[in-house]
């Protein structure tokens, strides 16, 4: 195994032999990070005094330089010194040791090396502060139920503890924080906080400690055991369930985890992107070589903690393009990217691509269009390992930290003259625009959908039913269209097939008769009487979602044991089905179908009102709901229910559709893949449906369909466009403005900033 | 299990404020042992398992291994409830009296390092906005309305340092309080017990014999000498002529300007009490002390049985005051 140089920084905590005072800090490196930034981790993240030392905290602490937010990672080792104090106590000492993040990230060293390494050395190191540590192999770990549990349950932001380990060694206990921290994406280390002891009478921020008993607001695992996971925590039970896999191998999972070195933080914006993760590590959807902002160093890459505009261009188009999420503003947990977890995605409001796709690596993104990338110089930041005395000052809180960078850009007095210059321009433009534009509009309202009789030149008329259920057929098929080069215009209609236009080109769904649920695996069968003569030709068949899904306890069932209930009897399987009679003949009866297809299931019917009662209360294991409660319930779902027979639109498209169009429409249909039809990806047709396109047809280069779009748009109705462009000029003006007036605050105390009286002269200032 | 956020919560706030090594850890460490030795049908019981954990540790610490608890580093809380005698409630029409519920106070008892209370951070960062410890200390003592504080005699002869470890926090805490409005009477709100501790050290109790402030109990096998409450102040004023830095008697001033004269009470305490041979089951004036000090690497220890003095009486004059201000619920 490979041992790795990483540099570090120290200071010991303790009380001089013979001393009446308190615990204070009685040395340190005095390099880079001053005494004051040891003082305030030490304040942090106290534990106490175990009686059995050594014990070891990880903690986490950001550095601010200038602009630019650089993680560390914290290891504290708490030891009797051999001395004691003016009243005959026992002296403890901890030393802090501050390593960098990106040091460890590109090595992948675990808590267990790093501790064995620096544990070794004198209470007062000198310099070189440089320690040989061996690489980390993930995949030596055999994480118990214990661990798997600890990790599920810090992906719901939570503390925890574990509890029952009092006697285990603190070596076991390190090592467990290595494999909990192992099942998680590397990167998550930015954030997790942890001990190998606490005391249970002690207040601390640590997200994962061993306690005798846990503190109120935590969670309690039990050492070699587990815990309980309520069906509240939803999340935990996914999380439980991806670490369970029996799909995917653990070695390629913990391999995959490791390698994704990205800063996550246990924020409500960035959780869900780690479970994600979670659920792509060792699955082969993740690229081998996907570590994510921070990667392997290669000659010529950037240095990702000097950051600098380069890095957070980088960083920001990652995360964009990669995992986008809900930001969550005053989180205590926020992600010091800047500008990368923006908003809540919709369709619409960001690229299809961003949406749906599975992680990317950085690499792999290249720069958004009409983005030019920042390529750092030196000037724009310090080499790795090399961080500017200012920093001596500068440990913030990571929030603070996040704040201060979001509020100042970091252009200098040019940039800024030029962006104020800039933004007006813009404005002035695109209001002039906007206005020009509105002065020569048409006069009168602009025309309602489905007003016009006939179709633009270049419009591809998409005549389906107007089903609720059939909304994912519809967009799936109006956004092919629009792939393809053509604007669609979807029309609804009881009967698609007789109302379908002939001259134009049209795309028809018309609904399959169901094949007879009696008959296992029978297949759908094609209309008796296609509108053939009208020149309309069946293409593909698109299957749609079922209303209804499979939401399971995972307490109670394993989903192998709950899918093959569905194959075989099986007595202790008992599932509840709601009462659908009251809400019109038009819905489906799933009890009916699962008592023609399944007879031998226990099912017991439940006012459609609540559905999920019988599995609250567990009386029984299983339940089928509508998609809308099982989407806020945290039940995971179970793809049992993927053999139901379900209905499927056909296709059908006429002459004047040309080839290119059928073409699309048939790989469209053929890339649904019904077994996932029950999964969270199909809750929103709309999404859904754009996801599928945008994997099934990439989006060409010069990007036909979109041009065709706008311009059909300003013929259309020239008026909502041209507003737009006045309320984004006006935007851009009032950027300019508040550019403006910051502009001679922003640039005064910079220029007479005062250096910290102990920090030597910046080569670079 | 996960957590219960139904876990009961403490009706009564105290803290406990003293220099480093002025025996506040070891009070409480003794808390379980006065109680269980004393005439009072009082108890302490510990209101969540780390609470009880606590009380079993400390008092086995102390009565088996002879040891004394090791200096906190961080702030320790406690959940303790005293459930003392039961309440006799008056009969109707001039009934026989019958037994009511026994009375309980629920105490939150918090136990910060002696050192945050000190000078070492500077005035400046006493304001909470800096040192995430010292907002915290500052946090618990606004929240607090009963405060032990601990005077360490022998250190005060020794540093002198008293004083600069009660009036930084003190200040802050008048302004927190009376920015809060709950400064209506020109003083703070809190009760506060002053110990005078390790009274069984011979210095302090031989001023103490010197003033003529010892007095025996009559109903003590062991007559035990102690100073009531009445005199504990006139030994605290006595104890801090002989500060090292002279600014004693200004701890002795800060109290009176901050509280109010009806919510302060002085005791002269010792955790570990006096030797007590076996045999005699008396008192011996010449052979009385129970600490003996360690050597060179070695703890500590307590010679003989423990007789903790005033160590359960600070609590229950807290408890009950702060019981009668707000009185305990009792589902």
């Amino acid at each position: 195994m490979t041992d790795h140089e990483i540099g570090f920084e120290w200071a010991l905590e303790g009380k001089r032999p013979g001393a009446h005072d308190d615990y204070e800090l009685l040395d340190w490196s005095d390099d880079r990070l001053g005494p004051e930034v040891f003082e305030k981790i030490r304040s942090r993240y106290a534990t106490g005094l175990s009686a059995d030392l050594p014990q070891v905290t990880i903690a986490v602490a950001a550095t601010r330089e200038r602009e630019q937010v650089s993680h560390h990672i914290v290891l504290a080792a708490q030891e009797w010194s051999g001395h004691r104090d003016a009243t005959n106590r026992k002296i403890a000492y901890t030393r802090w040791f501050y390593v960098p993040y990106q040091d460890l990230a590109v090595h992948q060293v675990s808590y267990e090396a790093l501790y064995h390494a620096l544990a070794g050395l004198p209470a007062t190191p000198s310099p070189p502060l440089v320690v040989r540590v061996p690489e980390f192999d993930p995949t030596a770990l055999v994480p118990g139920s214990d661990a798997r549990y600890a990790a599920a349950l810090l992906l719901t932001g939570r503390p925890v503890c574990v509890v029952g380990a009092d006697r285990v060694p603190m070596i076991e206990r390190l090592r467990f924080l290595d494999t909990v921290a192992a099942l998680l994406p590397y990167g998550m280390r930015t954030r997790l906080t942890a001990a190998t002891w606490t005391s249970s009478t002690a207040r601390h921020k640590l997200r994962l400690s061993f306690a005798r008993h846990a503190p109120e607001n935590a969670y309690e695992v039990r050492w070699g055991h587990g815990a309980e996971i309520t069906w509240r925590d939803g999340r935990a039970n996914v999380c439980l369930g991806l670490l369970a896999r029996h799909d995917v191998q653990l070695e390629d999972m913990l391999r995959g985890l490791a390698g994704l070195t990205d800063p996550l933080s246990f924020g409500p914006e960035d959780l869900p992107n780690a479970a994600r993760l979670l659920e792509y590590a060792g699955s082969g959807l993740l690229s081998p070589d996907a570590t994510g902002v921070w990667r392997k160093a290669k000659p010529g890459s950037e240095d990702p903690r000097a950051g600098g505009p380069g890095a957070d261009t980088v960083v920001a188009a990652g995360h964009r393009k990669a995992l986008p999420g809900p930001s969550a503003p005053g989180s205590e947990d926020r992600d010091p990217v800047p500008g990368g977890g923006g908003g809540v995605p919709e369709a619409g409001a960001v690229p299809p691509a961003a949406v749906t796709v599975p992680y990317r690596p950085t690499a792999a993104v290249g720069p958004a269009p009409g983005t030019v990338p920042h390529r750092p110089t030196a000037a724009a930041g310090p080499a790795p390992n090399t961080v500017p005395p200012s920093m001596r000052a500068a440990l913030g809180e990571l929030e603070q930290a996040d704040r201060e960078r979001r509020l100042r850009p970091g252009w200098g007095l040019h940039g800024k003259v030029t962006m104020v210059v800039a933004f007006a321009t813009l404005a002035i433009t695109l209001i002039g625009t906007g206005v020009v534009a509105m002065l020569l509009a048409p006069g009168g309202d602009p025309p309602a959908a489905g007003d016009s009789a006939g179709t633009e030149p270049g419009t591809v008329v998409v005549q389906a039913p107007p089903g609720q259920e059939d909304a994912f057929a519809r967009n799936l098929v109006a956004k092919a269209v629009q792939r393809t080069g053509y604007r669609s215009e979807i029309r609804l209609s009881d009967a698609p097939a007789e109302t379908a236009p002939v001259a134009e080109p049209a795309v028809v769904l018309v609904e399959i008769p169901p094949a007879d649920p009696a008959l296992s695996g029978a297949l759908p069968t094609w209309p008796v009487d296609p509108p053939a003569a009208q020149g309309f030709s069946a293409v593909a068949a698109i299957p749609v979602p079922n209303r209804d899904v499979l939401v399971y306890d995972a307490g109670l069932i394993k989903p192998e044991k709950l899918t093959a209930a569905f194959a075989r009897p099986d007595k202790e399987v008992r599932i509840s089905v709601p009462d659908t009679s009251q809400e019109g003949p038009s819905r489906e009866r799933p009890e009916q179908i699962l008592r023609q297809r399944h007879p031998w299931l226990h099912l017991e019917t439940v006012p459609g009102t609540d559905p999920l009662r019988a599995l609250r209360d567990k009386a029984v294991q299983a339940a089928i709901v509508p998609r809308e409660a099982a989407r806020d319930s945290g039940y995971p779902r179970s793809e049992a229910l993927a053999g139901m027979p379900s209905r499927s639109l056909l296709i059908l498209c006429n002459q004047a559709g040309g080839r290119a169009l059928r073409d699309a429409l048939d790989t469209v249909a053929r890339s649904i893949d019904p077994g996932r039809l029950a999964s969270e990806d199909f809750d929103s047709p709309v999404t859904a449906a754009a996801r599928l396109v945008e994997s099934a047809l990439p989006s060409p280069s010069g990007a036909v369909p979109h041009a065709g779009d706008r311009e059909s748009d300003w013929r259309e109705d020239p008026f909502w466009p041209a507003l737009s462009l006045v309320a984004a000029g006006s935007a851009a003006g009032f950027l300019a403005l508040l550019l403006g007036i910051r502009l001679p605050t922003r640039i005064e105390p910079h220029r007479h900033q005062s250096r910290p009286p102990s920090a030597p002269a910046s080569p670079d200032s | 299990m996960q957590p219960d956020p139904s876990r009961e919560r403490p009706d009564h706030n105290i803290a406990m404020w003293g220099a480093p090594g002025s025996g506040k850890t070891t009070l409480l460490a003794a808390l379980f042992i006065a109680l269980t030795k004393s005439d009072d049908d009082w108890k302490i019981i510990g209101s969540d398992p780390a609470s009880s954990d606590y009380l079993i540790e400390k008092t086995n610490a102390l009565l088996r291994g002879k040891l004394f608890p090791e200096a906190n580093m961080t702030m320790e809380r406690y959940h303790w409830t005293l459930l003392g005698p039961a309440l006799r409630k008056p009969g109707f029409w001039s009934r026989k009296a019958k037994p009511g519920p026994p009375a309980r106070i629920g105490i939150g008892m918090t136990d910060a390092p002696g050192g945050w209370y000190g000078p070492a951070g500077g005035p400046s960062a006493l304001d909470g906005s800096g040192d995430p410890r010292l907002q915290k200390l500052l946090d618990n003592l606004e929240r607090s309305r009963g405060i032990v504080f601990l005077y360490d005699p022998i250190r005060e002869f020794t540093l002198g340092d008293a004083f600069d470890h009660m009036h930084a926090p003190l200040t802050r805490l008048a302004e927190r309080m009376l920015a809060a409005g709950e400064f209506t009477d020109g003083k703070l709100p809190h009760h506060i017990a002053v110990c005078v501790t390790k009274f069984d050290d011979p210095r302090v109790l031989e001023t103490a014999e010197k003033r003529r402030l010892l007095t025996v109990d009559i109903d003590d096998p062991y007559r035990l000498p102690r100073v009531t409450s009445e005199d504990a102040r006139e030994l605290f004023h006595e104890l801090c002529q002989v500060s090292a830095s002279g600014t004693a008697d200004m701890v002795l001033k800060a109290l009176d300007q901050f509280f109010h004269p009806d919510r302060i009470r002085f005791f002269a305490t010792s955790s570990i009490g006096f030797y007590v041979d076996r045999r005699t089951k008396r008192f011996d004036w010449d052979d009385f002390q129970n600490m003996v000090p360690g050597e060179a690497d070695e703890d500590s220890r307590i010679r003989g049985q423990l007789h903790p003095i005033n160590v359960v009486e600070p609590m229950l004059w807290l408890g009950q005051r702060l019981a009668a201000i707000r009185p305990t619920v009792v589902s």
